[in-house]
């Protein structure tokens, strides 16, 4: 494994300080700043988290090229992983969508005035996409998961159902990227929110990546070896 | 050089048995160009679209498009921006519509004109890559983003402008190519800024 990546020794301001879009899944983990000194590990241990977990997360969300091996992935605790992926759910809903559909609702607004309800309704729409995407894994997947653990088998449902139904909720923030970057006015006047828009939405769409790299090739991979030893 | 290595495969859009014999007769003795399929129309060749193994020229006739005005071969024909559509020259045909394939030749030449000419267009059109592709949506691309955008599935674009739906789909293929847009919200955003439908148009659905 490669020496950079990070462990348990280092410092968790150090983490932070590597990589600044940290910050974005530490409120996952019910985590803040204020951290001092302490290390990974120490603020793991005080707060309950799993420390696997963590650095799991924390390694995938900054090393492109990182790849969990065997032993690694068998430490992680499922359950706490479907806990921080809620989490996150919860965060994009609650936070980090609404104050893009608000920003990009002031631009069109102001720019755009008779394009400004075909925005709101792409933007409704792609909000309840989301919302019924996170409600099936929630109220489906993660419980089912969750049985699994306690080696219950569900006669209705199984993995391979999950593989199918899960959709790509990724490709419309590509198309409003695009459609923003293409077709808002040239006019300087707009520029700065355009590019504040740009620079969240891209950064969203990275950890939307991200966390359904931790469900498909994570949570899900592990759960499929669970259901076929049951 | 086995026919499997030959560099440009050949489709051959013509109505007459004649032209089609005597042209697959002229390219199969070549070292470079192979005759995949010959077709008697358009509505055959869409037909069959899917089931064509690998081409990267058309030959066709340009009479075959039914339209005494002008037209471009893109927007009637449902090919790749990669496929070199060559134009099979037996009467007159209106020069406006001939500048829209990637070149011509005439059937009265001696054959091994025809071989020259043939190799000079598709040299000259190749290599495919390093061409700038035409990002410009086509009239009749345009035409089928207005449907999508206003939310009609494939099969009612199908039925609507009378094509089938692995044409259509071909063609939602290209728009999403070229245009880099996935989704249907975001197409129909696209469309509206790009004055293709206005929002009274969705109001209507």
């Amino acid at each position: 494994m490669n020496s950079t990546y990070f462990t348990g020794k280092m410092k968790m301001a150090d983490l932070i300080l590597k990589n600044f879009r940290l910050l974005y899944i530490l409120p996952s983990f019910e985590l803040g700043i204020g951290i001092g000194e302490e290390s990974v590990k120490q603020v793991c241990e005080k707060k309950g988290i799993s420390l696997n977990l963590f650095l799991l997360v924390c390694n995938l969300y900054t090393f492109n090229d990182y790849k969990p091996d065997n032993n690694t992935l068998k430490a992680i605790p499922l359950d706490a992983l479907t806990r921080f992926l809620k989490n996150s759910h919860k965060d994009y809903l609650e936070t980090r969508m609404p104050s893009i559909i608000t920003h990009i609702m002031e631009l069109v607004t102001s720019c755009h005035i008779n394009h400004a309800n075909i925005f709101e309704q792409f933007c409704k729409k792609y909000r309840d996409e989301v919302v019924a995407h996170f409600k099936y894994e929630e109220e489906i997947v993660f419980p089912y998961i969750i049985r699994l653990l306690e080696g219950k088998k569900s006669d209705n449902y199984d993995i391979k159902q999950y593989i199918v139904n899960h959709t790509d909720i990724d490709s419309a923030l590509h198309d409003l990227k695009n459609i923003i970057i293409k077709y808002m006015p040239g006019d300087c006047s707009y520029y700065n929110s355009a590019r504040e828009i740009l620079i969240d939405l891209s950064m969203f769409e990275d950890d939307l990546e991200k966390h359904t790299l931790l469900e498909d090739k994570i949570l899900i991979s592990l759960a499929e070896k669970i259901e076929s030893r049951i | 050089m086995t026919t499997l290595l030959k560099k440009y495969k050949v489709l051959i859009i013509e109505p007459s048995p004649v032209i089609q014999a005597g042209l697959t007769a002229i390219l199969e003795k070549t070292s470079d160009f192979q005759i995949i399929r010959c077709f008697n129309d358009i509505q055959h060749f869409d037909n069959n679209n899917k089931d064509i193994p690998e081409y990267n020229i058309i030959l066709i006739n340009p009479g075959l498009v039914n339209t005494y005005r002008p037209y471009e071969i893109r927007n009637i024909l449902t090919v790749s921006d990669k496929t070199i559509l060559i134009a099979i020259i037996t009467n007159y045909i209106n020069p406006q519509t001939l500048g829209s394939f990637d070149g011509t030749f005439e059937i009265y030449n001696e054959s091994a004109t025809i071989i020259q000419q043939l190799r000079k267009i598709a040299g000259e059109s190749s290599p495919k890559s390093n061409r700038v592709e035409n990002i410009e949506l086509s009239a009749r691309e345009k035409e089928i983003l207005a449907s999508v955008a206003k939310g009609l599935t494939n099969k009612e674009i199908a039925e609507k402008h009378h094509i089938s739906i692995h044409t259509v789909i071909s063609h939602r293929k290209n728009i999403t190519r070229k245009t880099d847009i996935k989704t249907v919200s975001g197409l129909t955003i696209y469309a509206i800024f790009n004055n293709i439908i206005s929002q009274q148009d969705l109001h209507l659905i």
